[in-house]
């Protein structure tokens, strides 16, 4: 059943086995699994069936840092949540992301691999990429070829793969929910108070609020918070602010080691010809699988450095033209009255590369080009993504500005620490003499380019982790390692905020198999 | 550099290497000359060997073929014996090769 919170006439109390919070992937997959075990589950969703202004309002943040991007853009706040506009790339994450590495401050999990191993089988079906795993060997003997590193080699081939279309989870899954006898939805139902007791340590009444004058509790006998990375720790300092951080932070975690994915133009590769990089991918019908490069585990260990994630991109004389890009950072850095950095290497190559950066003026200017040549075949470009290593300043914090609802609005703190830019060059550097050990090439690091590629030129994968951090004890993180908010009984959160470390792979894989192994836990309890 | 000629060394490298020395050797004839000069004061810095010098130590000869020379490359990879010029990343030899090109005449 699905109801809206809106057409409700009077205040509601409603009784649930168990109170979801939000009906993203997380949500509707914990949903999904709890239906058959409870006779009432509860889903407590924001937003309406599909986009609203009003709703996505709500996700308006009061600031984030320079070289940032917005997050009120970057997530959806309606039924599937962010799944309605995700790329659908997955890929599962490594033995090693799981364990403790003394070069990582912050870095290991209370769970391994092996403890999710067999949900993120079951995962697969939900985002709809079939059974048939992600070994390379496997998808190798698919392709007919081999990998271009030699086994000894510190760099390996990994496979993602994506349904088509993509996995909307509420399209996908709502039907199913809605016409469940145990499960019913409440749509425009937001949030906005919780009712804990520090005698029994249970959270007890969850209150939502339909945008008018009317509030509605549910008690539950558990609640899962699955409101994204960055709301569910804002949801989660709102209530330690009425309950004196007795819910998970007594120790000042909740909000903090924020992490995404950035994703850089790092390096180029330049070969003889076109064929030891050209893409490996296929689409298969109702999926896709497409090859990219990673660290082993041994590089990783070797090299104390944290996996890069790899795709390689074919390009043009003219997109590879290090004149270009010399040009433009020349172009800013005098506009402000400034020398840039490296200043004799970017003159070095406006001269070498005049003919393109010609070009470049004709494409821009007059929308034609001088030179047929520009468009030959250059090189590979690799715009990789990086596992960015958990600091405790890399946080989200409650604003004092409040959103329609009465709700704080927050200020997002995220930077690119020295020790992620000198992992990344690190892990580059690997991959670099690997391409050269292997005869495939050789790799221009972009260093002379850092203040574009770690500014205006960085992108990210928008994949809000770490707020509520998994750990072994409450001193070091928010949940525990069956997700349950320390210093409580009954109150879990999932999503990737309880990420402890964020791999170098898409996480709404890990999030999905997360939330299936949390629906087990629950029905083994109860 | 004993017995061998700049002009055939860097064929015998282009040839044995993969890498794509248009990409060094593209700079005008000012550019070249700051550029390597620059680059041997890198090597210098970095290695504390003349590049010259550390070819003739290498078992560089005339007659090296071009597998051999190809092996001595992939050797230095494996070893992560590389030297970044500009951020390519090239094998201490290549690298050599590069900056015996800017010493100060």
């Amino acid at each position: 059943m699905i109801v809206d919170g809106k057409k409700l006439e009077s205040s509601l109390d409603v009784k649930a086995d168990v109170c979801i919070l939000g009906a993203g992937p997380a949500g509707i997959t914990l949903a999904r699994e709890l239906k058959s075990a409870f006779s009432r589950v509860i889903v407590l969703e924001a937003g309406d069936e599909t986009y609203t202004q009003e709703s996505q309002d709500v996700y308006k943040v009061n600031s984030y840092s320079t070289n940032y991007r917005d997050p009120s853009v970057s997530r959806l706040r309606f039924l599937g949540g962010t799944s309605n506009h995700w790329l659908n790339n997955t890929s599962p994450f490594s033995k090693i992301d799981f364990e403790y590495r003394s070069w990582i401050p912050n870095s290991g999990w209370p769970i391994s691999l092996k403890d999710l191993e067999p949900y993120y089988l079951r995962a697969s079906e939900y985002v709809g990429t079939h059974q048939d795993g992600y070994e390379k060997d496997y998808w190798f003997n698919y392709f007919k070829t081999k990998d271009i590193f030699q086994p000894s080699s510190q760099i390996e081939s990994s496979f993602a793969k994506g349904a088509i279309p993509q996995t909307r989870f509420f399209e996908k899954y709502g039907k199913e929910l809605i016409e469940a006898p145990s499960v019913t939805i409440y749509k425009n139902a937001n949030v906005i108070d919780i009712e804990f007791s520090l005698d029994s340590k249970k959270v007890e009444k969850i209150y939502f609020n339909s945008y008018n004058d009317l509030n509605h509790s549910v008690e539950a006998k558990y609640f899962v918070m699955c409101f994204g990375g960055i709301e569910n720790a804002r949801f989660l300092l709102l209530f330690n602010q009425k309950y004196k951080n007795k819910i998970g932070n007594a120790y000042d975690n909740v909000g903090r080691y924020f992490m995404d994915h950035p994703s850089i133009k790092a390096a180029n590769i330049f070969t003889q010809d076109k064929k030891p990089f050209a893409p490996l991918s296929s689409d298969m019908g109702d999926r896709h699988v497409g090859r990219f490069f990673q660290l082993t585990e041994k590089a990783l260990k070797d090299n104390e450095t944290v996996n890069i994630r790899m795709p390689t991109v074919e390009q043009s004389e003219y997109t590879l033209s290090d004149g270009i890009s010399s040009f433009h950072i020349m172009s800013a850095a005098f506009g402000k009255g400034e020398i840039p950095d490296q200043m004799s290497s970017h003159l070095a190559n406006f001269f070498s590369d005049i003919d393109l950066v010609a070009e470049a003026i004709a494409r821009t200017s007059f929308d034609s080009s001088l030179f047929e040549s520009s468009n030959d075949f250059g090189g590979y470009e690799i715009g990789l993504m990086l596992e960015q290593t958990p600091h405790r300043d890399n946080r989200i914090l409650l604003s004092k500005n409040r959103d329609k609802l009465g709700i704080p609005t927050i200020d997002v703190h995220w930077e690119l620490k020295d020790i992620d830019k000198k992992l990344l060059w690190r892990s580059v550097e690997v991959f670099a003499t690997e391409v050269g050990a292997n005869s495939l090439g050789r790799v221009k690091l972009m260093k002379e380019r850092a203040s574009r590629i770690f500014g205006d030129q960085m992108g990210f994968g928008h994949h809000h982790m770490g707020t509520t951090r998994m750990s072994h004890d409450e001193r070091n993180g928010v949940v525990d390692s069956n997700q349950l908010v320390f210093g409580t009984e009954n109150f879990y959160i999932s999503g990737c905020s309880v990420f402890t470390t964020g791999s170098h792979v898409p996480p709404t894989f890990t999030i999905v198999a997360l939330s299936i192994r949390l629906a087990e836990h629950i029905k083994i309890r109860g | 550099m004993k017995q061998i000629s700049r002009r055939k060394f860097i064929g015998l490298i282009a040839g044995a290497s993969t890498i794509i020395f248009t990409k060094l050797n593209s700079y005008d004839q000012f550019n070249k000359r700051y550029k390597y000069k620059n680059i041997y004061q890198q090597w210098i810095n970095e290695k504390h060997i003349e590049p010259t010098t550390y070819l003739s130590e290498s078992t560089i000869h005339e007659a090296i073929s071009k597998k051999e020379l190809e092996d001595l490359i992939i050797d230095d990879f494996n070893h992560s014996r590389v030297f970044i010029v500009d951020g390519l990343v090239l094998s201490e030899i290549e690298g050599a090769l590069v900056a015996s090109f800017g010493v100060p005449s």
